[in-house]
């Protein structure tokens, strides 16, 4: 492969360091090449550009890690699949780099090495991400995960020298396809060549996914007695724990922090803690959340909101409101952040017995929710924050709307259980949140139904109504959408409704990009639209994992 | 005082890979002025080699010690893997070393049951080192030849075998007492630190790693290094 027609990035902090090594790609091939000294140049360079290669050493400076930037920028959708991305580190990096195991590098390299070495590991990358480019096309935002799935199956058939990789993902995509039981045969037929912690830990997954809990947590301990430090499988295991054993999820992310302590970790520590009523430790977690990450880029308005909390349930309310208060320093403003401050404060004071100090945040907080558009952590803080200021009903009505909103989002509805649960509230809460499920699902299910009888005006007025009022809820604005390209298909065409479905669509791949139906939905829309209709094109966005 | 000593390793090595940085760039500046290479300066560099990797594992076994030593389990390509090891090697390795025949050693390989087994899991960081190790001693003890071969063992596992054609190991470490008998004898570091890299690696189900010794390696009695991995 030759390096001179590619694109590539270089991240270190050190100045020595980047002109050693862009030294050494220069020498490989690889000429044109980026330099960045730290996340946020790195993040600048990401967004304005498309690279072939990323070369990132591990130790950034100021507590961000390469492995953080590496999730990162996933996330954010900065990187796609197809760009390679090979870390550099030190002795004690390459552990928890190569045992991340959802977001990993292509490959890591350990510090010192020769141009030579640089060279064969690039190498070997690039040809990777050419001969399993068919597939990296159809992963994240606007690929079609049904598509991916044949491109793996053409693969496999090809018999490449990375049939193991495209295994791998294979089993991803059939995971997030909700076909567990396809994944699970694949992991054991897997396993009985031999022993790998991945398929071990996928295996888990697809077990956990078929609803058989038990297993996937025996499954998951044996794992991390022979791979003690493979993180994947204390995340997936400490997710698995905190659905019943909160104290059982908190000492396993205590494993995983001696392991890797990154800024995730000490937040999910920190707000576990906070359901055991751990406040001590709770208040370490967030303190080291907040304070390690001197780039600002990992942490966030829950670590704050996290430690405030830690030390009010503790009585240190001079703390408490200090760290209300370094929240709204350490980010830049925002009626979200104001929000978020005012409903954290209000929650401090009511601890304190200051009712008019709470009362008067709890309004502040409530002015900005009246007018929408704000995160679900946001949210679900200011309906905690009524529950504790002696306001229910408006917590309720809150929590209505994020659950309506987000009602596939097991997380969300988690969370909102713990909302309930920390007001003692709890059977009332499930019950609560069982009946918002139902109702969501039951309007889809008769929209559905009215439509298949052929009432498309009905279905089309009820599903409008929930898709204009809930802004997150893909599922929603891709079944008003389907009414609305029904109804044209159907009655004759309408640019109105055309451009309306138009709008539904972009909501819905606003809301979750990777929704199962969405691709679906948006070949419907190509079919049916005309030329004068508003394009729909997403696969030009930035795709991230499946 | 341990953690002291831990640190100090830790220096020594850094100081180390810095000498291996200006050896390679006196040999740049060597091939400027002669066509050939400095024969002193690759000496130079394997001796450098030789005790980062000693430094690599005695910091391995201090950990193993304090219950810090983390392996990083994953899948790997063996024949990535092991032209790794081998491009390592000729870095690293006293290329000029005479065997007791008095010639140069020749160094086999056999690798062709990768393309069987393809990949497999395991911590190529550490493993790597037990190799280079290995082969670095049986250079020093072969009279003509040494040899690295890898397999894939019968009842699930893979193995790595490097032989030599020399005298085979001295009785005192064939005898059972291997521990204490390994950390007297010259070849003890590494023998000690394969064997902990070899136990150190397992299977759900149980299975673990070991380092096997014996004398059936080229030529009759020459010293086999075997390590296998679950």
């Amino acid at each position: 492969m030759d390096l001179r027609t590619k694109t590539g990035l270089l991240i270190d902090d050190m100045p020595e360091m980047r002109a050693t090594v862009r030294i050494q790609l220069a020498n490989a091939g690889l000429e044109k090449c980026d330099q960045a000294r730290n996340i946020k140049e790195a993040i600048d360079k990401l967004s304005a550009n498309r690279y072939d290669l990323i070369v990132c050493d591990y130790n950034l400076g100021y507590g961000a890690d390469g492995q953080q930037f590496l999730e990162l920028v996933r996330r954010k959708r900065l990187l796609p699949m197809s760009t390679a991305f090979l870390m550099i580190t030190g002795e004690t990096g390459y552990q928890q780099v190569s045992t991340a195991a959802e977001m990993c590098p292509d490959d890591y390299l350990l510090k010192p090495f020769t141009a030579d070495t640089l060279s064969t590991r690039l190498q070997r990358i690039l040809e990777n991400k050419e001969t399993l480019k068919t597939i990296y096309k159809q992963m994240g935002a606007g690929g079609d995960r049904e598509k991916a799935l044949a491109a793996c199956n053409a693969l496999l058939e090809q018999k490449t020298r990375y049939s193991l990789e495209v295994l791998r993902i294979k089993g991803e995509f059939l995971l997030a396809l909700g076909r567990p039981d396809e994944a699970l045969a694949l992991y054991q037929e897997m396993l009985q060549q031999r022993a790998t912690p991945w398929a071990e830990v996928g295996r888990a997954l697809a077990l956990m996914a078929k609803g058989k809990d038990d297993e996937a947590i025996k499954g998951l301990q044996q794992v991390l007695t022979a791979y003690p430090n493979y993180l994947a499988a204390y995340d997936s295991l400490a997710q698995l724990l905190g659905k019943t054993d909160k104290a059982a999820a908190q000492a396993v992310v205590e494993r995983a922090l001696k392991v890797s302590a990154s800024t995730q970790r000490q937040r999910s520590l920190g707000s576990l803690a906070l359901d055991n009523g751990d406040f001590g430790r709770a208040e370490e977690a967030f303190r080291v959340a907040v304070d390690r990450d001197r780039t600002g880029f990992f942490k966030s308005h829950d670590d704050y909101a996290g430690l405030a909390r830690s030390y009010a349930e503790q009585g240190k309310t001079k703390e408490a409101l200090a760290a209300a208060k370094d929240m709204g320093q350490n980010f830049p403003a925002s009626p979200t952040l104001a929000a978020r401050q005012a409903a954290v404060e209000s929650q401090i004071h009511v601890r304190a017995g200051n009712r008019d100090a709470a009362a008067a945040a709890l309004a502040k907080a409530l002015a900005v929710q009246e007018k929408g558009g704000l995160d679900v952590n946001t949210s679900l803080e200011i309906a905690q924050a009524c529950f504790a200021g002696g306001k229910p009903d408006e917590a309720k009505k809150i929590i209505q709307g994020v659950a309506e909103d987000h009602h596939e989002n097991d997380q969300v509805l988690d969370r909102a259980h713990n909302v309930f649960a920390a007001a003692g509230f709890k059977d009332e809460g499930v019950e609560f949140l069982d009946m918002t499920y139902k109702r969501m699902v039951r309007l889809n299910n008769d929209a559905v139904s009215l439509a298949k009888a052929g009432d498309l005006d009905k279905a089309i007025t009820m599903l409008a109504e929930a898709a204009d009022r809930l802004h997150n809820n893909a599922q929603i604005a891709i079944n008003a959408a389907q009414a609305l390209l029904m109804r044209v298909q159907v009655q004759g065409m309408d640019l109105g409704l055309v451009t309306q479905a138009h709008r539904y669509l972009s909501q819905a791949y606003q809301a979750n990009a990777e929704h199962p139906k969405l691709v679906g939905a948006i070949e419907f829309y190509k079919r049916v639209a005309p030329v004068q209709a508003p394009p729909l094109e997403f696969s030009s966005m930035h795709a991230i994992g499946p | 005082m341990d953690a002291l000593v831990a640190a100090a390793i830790h220096d020594a090595k850094n100081e180390l890979s810095a000498l291996g940085v200006w050896i390679a760039e006196a040999q740049r500046e060597f091939a400027a002025l002669s066509p050939a290479r400095s024969p002193a300066l690759d000496r130079a560099m394997a001796i450098a080699a030789t005790l980062s990797g000693q430094l690599v594992e005695l910091l391995a076994l201090y950990r193993s010690g304090e219950g810090s030593l983390r392996l990083a389990v994953e899948d790997h390509y063996l024949d990535d893997f092991l032209t790794d090891v081998m491009s390592e090697s000729h870095q690293s390795l006293p290329t000029a070393e005479i065997g007791g025949d008095g010639a140069k050693v020749q160094v086999l390989t056999n690798f062709s049951a990768t393309q069987e087994v393809g990949t497999w899991a395991f911590d190529a960081y550490l493993v790597k080192f037990a190799l280079l190790d290995a082969l670095r001693n049986a250079m020093r003890k072969a009279r003509q030849r040494a040899r690295l071969t890898f397999a894939a063992e019968p009842g699930g596992g893979i193995r790595f075998d490097v032989e030599d054609d020399g005298p085979g190991y001295p009785d005192d470490i064939m005898r059972g007492k291997r521990e204490t008998e390994m950390s007297t004898s010259s070849s003890g570091l590494g023998l000690t630190f394969a064997q902990l890299i070899a136990t150190r690696h397992a299977t759900p189900a149980g299975r673990r790693g070991q380092l096997s010794l014996s004398n059936d390696g080229m030529s009759a009695g020459g010293a086999r290094f075997s390590l296998t991995l679950p």
